[in-house]
């Protein structure tokens, strides 16, 4: 067997050799080759990525896997043959009419299964997966099994054939990890639409122009300009973004112990079965609750083993990148997901989000967008660019043991995101939006220094270590899916882009949530294809998404916008709304409640609705707003506040309300409660109850808290309403009806009180930290500061106050709940550019108080002339020099001198000097000085300065200078 | 409570609203003690001594005041440390006086910062203010007293507002130094909502209403009735206005930058001390009176009289 594999190396070789191609030539691209080399006949681009392959299926060492090599290796060869890629489709039908009974047939994705019995034929064509069963016909009975959860382990040894040609093997009996998850896909479908279906309706994705999208959403357009749902673009992978199908994610089945190994070298867990909606996931949930695998073979010759050459550390070297890493790891890759597999769903509202829980900056989406593409392009010119390794660079752990390229790959799923709704460039430029992004130029089709085949080893490093670290597996697509291979890594985490995420607080709105409402999983799916079906409001794109086996990221996508979100809807491009939340606190003994209305990103910073007036507070919030004892019925009913700014109305409201729980929240700087959706586990809340409820939700409240709570009215609560205060759920139990929005939270979460909060980070001020409670577990249990042990004590309190009390950066983790909290030295800004270009020290005028009247005040200079403001009772002279005289001058006899400060004596005067603009001051001070003197004035004292002879003598020689001033322009 | 902890963290996040800047006094207030009137307290002492802005241009936020070291009007070589500042800062102007050979004293008055005194000629203060690396001005209070809005101008660029609807309304009487219900004619008045905050005018001729700020509301309603709410003894160097009508914001922290020390009441009524005559003068001509110097010769001419 080892000479075959020899035998059919060289013959691939030899192959190659005939067509120029080498696999070091293919490597960089899963564009169409001939875009760098135009020279190249157009049948090499099919399946230049089949190159990578050859080795892989070598280390694999499977008997099967000759056949891949030789499948990889003559598809290019066949495709040069046939010398068109139009008879695909035919090819197509060719082979499914020569497959075996018995075997299962992919076209184009899809499997299919032929009934009767036949040996094991192997049939390797471009486009086309065959899926060949046993030899004995029962074997097709195994296919479906694999549907069914009750089928742990897949028994059955399977050659698939996948849409780029190559064969793949699916065996569980042996140790070869195989990236074929598609051929797992029920078959039914195939089976009963595709093969009884005359060749001329076959659809795109049947002839290999387009992976497998679930048939129920495809039926054919009724005209040429109506697209099918599935409609298949071409397998450029340039193009990609729009018609990805699902059936290239392979998202983890739920094995049962049974375990593989991958080519790398990884041991995972076998795939058994691939639920393809979340019906179907739900049905297939382990009972063993084995770890998710996703299998994605690795490009041979780029293995995604870590890069150990000395490199500096990443965050020494270029923080900011680091900040996004961490928060991008801790919050979105290791936040526990409702959906199977770990989503890297990224958009700017989830970059904003997971900045600020991981500790760092509060931003809107917009700035996090910015910053984090602006730590990412750094980080690619400065550290990828620059190293002769370029992106491999990135495929190391910092000191903190996470990956390095978290971000990049988070950057990739970004510029994915905004595929379809960027109006600068076509929709199918993936590589470009990504060299746009990492603002760098393009080199050839990729951003300059970009290897796919180095890109999609950091997609496998990061899941290997996700597995390895926190069993759980990065969601990637097969790596069976043609030329769109590596574009399908990004593409997979973000089903629905931009123009559909932007939807998608409209249909939070429609299904009645709010932030913080807890939100189920299959509630999620219902009520999305509800919206759906009632709405049309997705993209087509999106649509297909949700409803192919796609839905799980479309799921994880919405799941996580949704944690994300504010609250806020912009309904349309004139009208957007908030939600009012309310806020509880007791200040000296009294019951405080008031409006704290969200601030989302856009809203003005006064909000006026005719009655009230709200002003910004920090980090999207509007300051409180009293609650007065008369809005019992408002707050019950609902209501709705508008305001009007720049021709966009803005509007907040609260949906009507019987029962409120209040709790401790982070997300603002304010003491107290917070309205909640929940009441969380282990700490102190409170509950605002109608009086008509309050009956039944002391009873169900005494009952979570295992003591007898009481309600209380009180003269400032509002009418009709009471309030049962100190409620800690020591438990979960069923809520009555009427109080589910009182239900007990009992998941973990860190919650912080109090302190100094430093603005728009999570930062406190050193010497007021503040308290830390950790919801969801019990006195007694432990948490981590930094790593060492933290005991949680009364009322859930982290005791930490020591731990925290030095200035520094701590991770606070409790269960799997990551916090990072900074405690700061207090920082003075000396920079004159923080208090204004003017300041209240840098005005260099002098003001001077003056009786009523005109008066002009004199300088000791020619020139220093200024007018007195004369007011009802008084007169006031701003100046620019020190004025030494206040001259009060009239057109009748008399005048009043006020000496303001001690005079010195008038300088020389050289008129010749002079300049045009300085003639006519010179001449007005004179003439002001003159004037006065020829009416004999009187000398008052002001100021607390007294004429006397002296400052008398100095008068004179101000006049004497002012006569002669005047004589000299007189000869002029 | 801790205001110097206060004034680090207004000093680090440099400005904020006023419901923050009330949380934080409430987070580090006594469990029982009136937030609303300690938070009050301390703002008028924060703006008085030119430690922060507050309620800037009508709105509900405030801002820190650059570090400086400012000559005391009222003291020669005497000099004041205001505006922000961490204890770092203090602990570099504390080395820097040492080093220079000048002294600092310090009190801590109630719901106030530890206010500093540093002692030394110009030259040592302005050395001072280099080393640290802050502002140094020779006569704060004077140049604070540049910014002065005078009423006059402020009621003659005051809106004409309508009034508004369904809102209760005050008006002052300054005959019993109190707000009185109802609209009175040629008086500050205030127009109360069901929510929100108040907002005050001044009455005028034909019934308009300019809107401008309490403080200034009254001051601009006496001058317009010649009354005369500030009083100033030029022998004792003494400023004072009625305890019901406390200087607007910036006319309080000139006068009370003279002295470096906040205003006691005596009498009912607010006493600054060490205010200079010029600043005394521009104080009371800015709020729409005589000139001192004018009152005490009206003054004298009647006690001639009698």
């Amino acid at each position: 067997m080892n000479n075959l594999i020899q035998n059919l190396k060289r013959v691939l070789q030899i192959v190659l050799g005939q067509l120029g191609l080498s696999a070091r030539k293919n490597q960089t691209g899963d564009e169409n080759p001939t875009e760098n080399d135009p020279a190249q006949p157009p049948a090499v681009t099919v399946d230049h990525e089949d190159v990578h392959r050859e080795p892989s299926s070598t280390e694999s060492g499977s008997v099967d896997g000759v056949g891949s090599i030789n499948t990889e290796v003559l598809c290019p060869d066949l495709m040069t043959r046939s010398g068109d890629l139009v008879p695909i489709g035919a090819a197509d039908s060719e082979t499914v009419s020569l497959m075996s009974p018995g075997a299962d047939v992919r076209v184009g994705g899809a499997l299919s299964h032929i009934d009767e019995a036949q040996p094991p034929v192997e049939q390797y064509a471009p486009m086309i997966n065959t899926t060949s069963g046993s030899e004995d016909p029962s074997e097709s009975v195994t296919e479906e099994r694999l549907l069914s959860p009750d089928t742990p382990i897949l028994n059955t040894t399977r050659l698939v054939v996948t849409s780029d040609g190559h064969a793949n093997r699916d065996e569980s009996q042996s140790n070869v990890w195989n990236a074929s998850g598609r051929d797992l896909i029920d078959s039914s479908e195939t089976k009963d639409t595709i093969l009884l279906r005359p060749v001329g309706v076959l659809l795109p994705e049947e002839t290999g122009t387009l992976p497998f999208t679930e048939q129920d959403s495809c039926n054919p357009p009724a005209s040429v300009s109506e697209p099918c749902p599935t409609a298949a673009g071409t397998n450029n992978e340039a193009e990609t973004g729009d018609n990805f199908s699902a059936s290239d994610i392979v998202l983890s089945a739920t094995g049962d112990g049974t375990e593989s190994e991958l080519a790398n070298g990884d041991r995972c867990e076998a795939s058994q079965l691939i639920p393809h909606t979340p019906q179907q996931q739900m049905k297939a949930q382990p009972k063993s609750g084995a770890p998710n695998i996703t299998r994605r073979q690795p490009t041979p010759g780029e293995e995604a083993r870590e890069y150990l050459q000395p490199i500096r550390e990443i965050s020494f070297v270029h923080p900011e990148y680091a900040y996004w890493n961490r928060a991008i790891v801790e919050q979105v890759i290791l936040r526990n997901g409702m959906v199977e597999g770990v989503f890297l769903c990224i958009t700017p509202r989830i970059l904003a989000s997971a900045f600020a829980e991981a500790g760092f900056d509060i931003l809107t989406p917009e700035e996090a967008e910015r910053r984090f593409t602006a730590a990412v392009a750094d980080v690619y010119l400065k550290r990828v660019l620059r190293h002769a390794e370029h992106l491999r660079v990135l495929r190391r752990r910092g000191e903190d043991g996470i990956p390095d390229c978290v971000a990049f790959l988070a950057a990739s799923v970004l510029a994915a995101y905004h595929m379809q709704s960027d109006e600068e460039a076509s929709a199918n430029a993936y590589y470009r939006r990504l060299g746009a992004l990492l603002e760098c130029a393009m080199s050839g089709a990729h951003p300059s220094g970009f290897s796919p085949a180095v890109f999609e080893s950091l997609w496998v490093f990061v899941s290997n270590w996700l597995y390895e670290n926190h069993q759980q597996r990065l969601v990637l697509p097969g790596s069976d899916i043609g030329l769109r291979r590596f574009v399908a890594l990004p593409l997979a985490h973000v089903p629905l882009r931009r123009l559909d995420i932007e939807k998608l607080p409209a249909f939070f709105e429609w299904a009645g949530y709010s932030p913080q409402t807890r939100i189920y999983r299959n509630k999620v799916y219902d009520d999305l294809r509800r919206w759906q079906q009632t709405s049309n409001a997705l993209t087509q794109t999106g649509a297909q998404a949700l409803l192919d086996d796609r839905s799980d990221a479309v799921l994880a996508q919405v799941i996580g916008e949704f944690e994300s979100w504010d609250g806020s809807v912009s309904e349309s491009l004139t009208r957007r709304s908030a939600i009012v939340e309310i806020q509880f606190d007791i200040v000296q003994r009294e019951p405080i409640l008031a409006y704290l209305a969200r601030r989302p990103s856009g809203f003005p910073s006064v909000f006026k609705d005719g009655e009230r007036v709200l002003e910004a507070s920090d980090e999207g919030w509007y300051d409180p707003y009293p609650i007065a004892p008369t809005d019992g019925k408002p707050l019950a009913d609902g209501f709705e506040w508008q305001s009007s700014d720049d021709g966009v109305q803005f509007i907040l409201h609260r949906y009507p309300t019987k029962v409120l729980a209040l709790a401790p929240s982070s997300s603002y700087s304010y003491s107290g409660f917070q309205s909640s959706r929940y009441l969380a586990r282990g700490i102190k809340c409170a509950v605002l109850c109608q009086n008509d409820l309050v009956d039944d939700a002391v009873k169900y409240l005494s009952e979570v808290a295992r003591q007898s709570l009481k309600a209380v009215t009180h003269p400032l609560l509002p009418t009709g309403w009471s309030i049962i205060r100190d409620v800690t759920a020591r438990e979960r139990i069923e809520t009555p009806m009427g109080l589910e929005s009182i239900d007990v939270d009992p998941n973990i979460d860190l919650v912080v009180s109090g302190g100094l909060r430093t603005g728009r980070r999570w930062s406190w001020l050193a010497g007021a930290p503040p308290q830390i409670f950790v919801t969801g577990v019990d006195e007694g249990d432990t948490a981590k500061i930094n790593g060492a042990v933290v005991e949680v004590g009364v009322n859930n309190e982290l005791m930490c106050e020591q731990l925290i009390g030095q200035p520094g950066e701590y991770l606070i983790e409790a269960g799997h709940v990551r916090r990072r909290i900074e405690i700061v030295e207090p920082n003075v800004s000396l920079g004159p550019s923080n208090f204004g270009p003017q300041t209240e020290y840098t005005s260099g005028a002098v003001t001077i108080g003056l009786p009523q009247g005109s008066w002009t005040l004199v300088g000791v200079s020619p020139g220093q002339v200024c007018s007195a403001r004369a007011f009802l009772r008084g007169a006031l002279a701003s100046c620019p020099f020190l004025p030494i005289w206040a001259i009060q001058v009239g057109s009748g006899t008399g005048a009043k001198v006020a000496v303001l400060a001690s005079p010195d004596p008038p300088p020389h005067i050289n008129l010749r000097t002079l300049t045009q603009l300085d003639r006519t001051t010179w001449r007005l001070w004179a003439s002001v000085i003159y004037n006065a003197n020829i009416r004999r004035p009187q000398f008052i004292g002001l100021n607390g300065v007294i004429p006397d002879k002296s400052i008398i003598l100095a008068w004179k020689q101000y006049a004497f200078a002012a006569k002669q001033i005047k004589r000299a322009f007189k000869r002029i | 409570m801790d205001c110097d902890l206060l004034l680090s963290w207004m000093t680090h996040v440099e400005e904020g609203t006023w419901a923050t800047f009330r949380n934080s006094v409430q987070a580090l207030a006594e469990t029982d003690a009136d937030v609303s009137r300690v938070s009050r307290a301390i703002r008028i002492t924060l703006s008085d001594l030119g430690f922060a802005n507050f309620f800037i241009d009508g709105s509900q936020r405030w801002k820190i005041l650059p570090p400086v070291i400012g000559g005391l009007a009222g003291k020669r070589s005497v000099a004041g440390v205001f505006g922000g500042r961490t204890p770092i800062l203090v602990e570099s102007l504390k080395t820097a006086a040492e080093k220079l050979g000048c002294e600092i004293h310090s009190e801590t008055p109630h719901n106030s910062p530890v206010l500093f005194r540093v002692e030394g000629d110009i030259s040592e203060l302005a050395a001072i203010a280099n080393e640290v690396g802050i502002l140094f001005e020779t006569n704060l209070a004077g140049v604070v007293a540049q910014n002065l809005n005078p009423i006059p101008e402020a009621l003659e660029y005051a809106p004409v507002k309508p009034a508004p609807l369904n809102w209760k309304v005050q008006s002052f009487d300054f005959g019993t130094g109190t707000w009185v219900e109802g609209l009175r004619s040629h008086t500050a008045c205030e127009y109360i909502p069901r929510y929100g905050l108040p907002r005050y005018f001044v009455h005028v001729r034909r019934g308009k209403l300019l809107e401008i700020s309490k403080r200034e509301s009254l001051y601009a309603a006496a001058m317009l009735k010649g009354i005369e709410l500030i009083d100033y003894e030029p022998a004792n160097r003494r400023l004072s206005v009625p305890l019901f009508a406390p200087l607007p914001d910036l006319y309080s922290r000139v006068a009370c930058l003279c002295s470096g020390n906040l205003a006691t009441i005596f009498n009912d009524r607010l006493i600054y001390d060490d205010v200079p005559l010029e600043l005394a003068a521009l104080i009371m001509v800015a709020a729409g009176q005589r000139h001192p110097n004018v009152k005490a010769r009206i003054w004298r001419a009647k006690q001639l009289n009698e």
